[in-house]
C-alpha cells in the first residue's frame, strides 16, 4: 500500500515537472512577431517561430509591445483592446480582408503601420472600426473596397492620426467619424488619397475638431463632407488638397457643408492653399459656413458655389 | 599519483586545443551579421551565421565596421565602444526595447540608421545614451516610450539626428551642457 502510493506520488512529481517544462511562461519581452506561415500555438516572441493571425500576435504581445510582421501574409480580422503597435515595414504585404476592431481606453495608444485592406471578397463592413476612447495612429496603409467605409473614428472624445494612407473604392466614406455623443474628437489627415468612394471621400459628423492636410480627394460622391447633427458641428480645416473630380451624382460637390440639426448652425469648414476643380458642384452649403483664406483655387466646377466669407492673411 | 596528474594534464591541454580549433579567429573583414534567428555564438562574419543580440554583433564587429541587420527581431541592450555602423535597411523592424549605450573617444564615431526603438513595455529610462565624447548619428529610426529618447549627456561629444521619429518619451532629444546636439 505505502509502495504504491510512493509510487503514484512519484509519478504525480514528474507528471508536474513535465506540465511545467511543457508550457513554461516564456521570458518577458516587448515585441512579438507574426509571418504569413507561422502558428499561432507558437512562442511567437522568438522571431523563429511566429504567429500566423493577427488576432494571435494581438493576445501574445504585451501591451505597448510591438508586433513585427516578418513576411507577407493573410492575417485576418482581429480585436484589440490594449496599447500595442502593428509594424510592417516596406517590402512585406500584410493583407486583410477582414475588420480590424480597435477598442481601447482613453490612455491607450494603438499603431497601425503598413497593412494593405482589401474588403471587397468578404465584404466586411469596415476596414478598421475604431471605438472605445484612446488614440489610433494609421500609417503607410490602403483600406480598399469595404461595404460601410474604410476607416470609422467613432470612440468618443478619442484622437486619430492619418498619414500616408489611401482609402478608395468603398460603398459608404473611405473615412468617418461619429462619436453619436458630443464629445469631441480630434482628427488629422496627411499626406493621403481618398478615391472613388460611393459617398464621402472623407466624412465628417457630430463634434469632430479635423484637419486635413496634402491630401488628394477625387472621384467620390462628396469629397469632403461636414455634417452637423443635434450632438455637435464638426469644424474643419483643408490645406494644401485637391479636391476634384468628385461627379459620382448630380448632388456631387467637393466640399459640402450642411447641418442637419437646430440652431446654432456652427458646421464651419476653413480652406487654404487648396485647388477645388472639375466636381458637380464646387462648394455646397446649406445651415453652414465655408471660409477662405483667399489662397485657393476655385474653377471649372459644373458649378462653383462660393465661399460663405473670406478670411483676410495675417 | 605523478602520472595521473600527467595524463589529466595533457587532457586538459587537447580539450583546451579542441575548443580553440572549434572556435578559430575568423579572417579579418569590415562587417558582421545580426538576424532575430541568429546565436551570438556564430562566427557572425559569415552572413549564414548571423549574431543574435546587439551586444554580441557589437562585440564582434570590427573597430569602424559595419553591423548589418539582415532580418527582423528584437535585438536588446548594447554598450558600444568604439567607432562602428549599425545599418537596418528598409523592410526590416530592427526592433529594440532596451537601452543602447554608446560611450565613446573623441575621435570616435558611432552611426545608428534604421531601429524601432519602444521603451514603454520594459520601462528603461533611455532610449540612446550617449554619455561621453566623439560623434553620434542616428537616422531613419524610431524612438519612441522612454523617459529620454536619446540623452547627449558627455560634454563636447557631436549628435546629428536626421528622419527619425522621436515620439512619446518624456523628453525626446536631452543634450546635457556644452554639448553641441544638431538635429536637422
Amino acid at each position: 500500500m505505502s509502495a504504491n502510493r510512493n509510487a503514484v506520488l512519484s509519478g504525480a512529481r514528474l507528471a508536474i515537472v513535465i506540465l511545467f517544462f511543457a508550457v513554461h511562461a516564456p521570458a518577458q519581452v516587448a515585441r512579438v512577431f507574426l509571418s504569413g506561415t507561422g502558428n499561432d500555438t507558437s512562442d511567437c516572441s522568438n522571431a523563429a517561430t511566429p504567429c500566423r493571425s493577427l488576432q494571435g500576435a494581438v493576445t501574445q504581445c504585451p501591451a505597448k509591445g510591438e508586433i513585427i510582421i516578418l513576411t507577407s501574409g493573410g492575417f485576418g480580422t482581429a480585436n484589440i483592446t490594449k496599447s500595442l503597435t502593428i509594424n510592417a515595414p516596406d517590402g512585406i504585404v500584410a493583407f486583410n480582408a477582414r475588420t480590424i476592431y480597435v477598442t481601447i481606453t482613453p490612455n491607450d495608444t494603438v499603431v497601425i503601420r503598413g497593412i494593405s485592406m482589401q474588403g471587397a471578397v468578404f465584404g466586411d463592413s469596415w476596414g478598421i472600426d475604431f471605438s472605445g476612447s484612446g488614440t489610433l495612429i494609421l500609417e503607410n496603409s490602403i483600406l480598399d473596397g469595404f461595404a460601410v467605409g474604410g476607416i470609422r473614428q467613432g470612440a468618443p472624445s478619442s484622437t486619430m492620426f492619418v498619414n500616408n494612407c489611401e482609402f478608395r473604392n468603398s460603398a459608404g466614406s473611405g473615412m468617418t467619424t461619429n462619436s453619436s455623443t458630443t464629445d469631441l474628437n480630434r482628427l488629422t489627415v496627411l499626406n493621403s488619397r481618398f478615391h472613388n468612394n460611393s459617398y464621402a471621400g472623407v466624412e465628417l459628423g457630430d463634434t469632430t475638431n479635423a484637419v486635413i492636410k496634402n491630401c488628394v480627394i477625387t472621384n467620390n460622391r462628396f469629397g469632403v463632407f461636414a455634417v452637423g447633427t443635434v450632438r455637435g458641428d464638426p469644424k474643419v480645416t483643408i490645406d494644401s488638397c485637391v479636391i476634384a473630380h468628385n461627379t459620382k451624382t448630380v448632388d456631387s460637390s467637393g466640399i459640402r457643408a450642411q447641418d442637419f440639426s437646430n440652431q446654432p448652425y456652427d458646421v464651419t469648414v476653413r480652406v487654404t492653399n487648396s485647388s477645388i476643380y472639375g466636381n458637380t458642384t464646387g462648394l455646397f452649403t446649406s445651415n453652414a459656413t465655408i471660409v477662405s483664406f483667399g489662397t485657393n483655387h476655385l474653377w471649372d466646377n459644373g458649378t462653383d458655389g462660393t465661399f460663405s466669407s473670406t478670411a483676410p492673411q495675417q | 599519483m605523478s602520472g595521473k596528474w600527467h595524463s589529466v594534464l595533457m587532457r586538459a591541454c587537447f580539450a583546451i586545443t579542441v575548443g580553440f580549433a572549434a572556435v578559430p579567429a575568423p579572417a579579418q573583414v569590415a562587417r558582421v551579421f545580426l538576424s532575430g534567428t541568429g546565436d551570438d555564438a556564430n562566427d557572425c562574419s559569415n552572413a549564414a551565421t548571423p549574431c543574435r543580440s546587439l551586444q554580441g554583433a557589437v562585440n564582434q564587429c570590427p573597430v569602424n565596421g559595419e553591423v548589418i541587420v539582415m532580418t527582423s527581431g528584437g535585438f536588446g541592450a548594447a554598450n558600444i565602444t568604439k567607432s562602428l555602423t549599425i545599418n537596418a535597411p528598409a523592410g526590416i523592424v530592427a526592433f529594440d526595447a532596451r537601452t543602447i549605450t554608446v560611450n565613446i573617444g573623441a575621435t570616435d564615431k558611432v552611426i545608428i540608421r534604421g531601429l524601432s526603438m519602444n521603451g514603454s513595455v520594459f520601462g528603461d529610462s533611455i532610449g540612446i545614451s550617449f554619455n561621453n565624447l566623439g560623434t553620434l548619428v542616428v537616422e531613419n529610426s524610431v524612438i519612441g516610450g522612454f523617459g529620454n529618447g536619446i540623452l547627449q549627456s558627455g560634454g563636447g561629444s557631436n549628435l546629428v539626428v536626421k528622419n527619425c521619429d522621436i515620439r512619446r518619451n518624456l523628453s525626446g532629444i536631452v543634450g546635457g551642457p556644452g554639448t553641441t546636439p544638431i538635429p536637422r
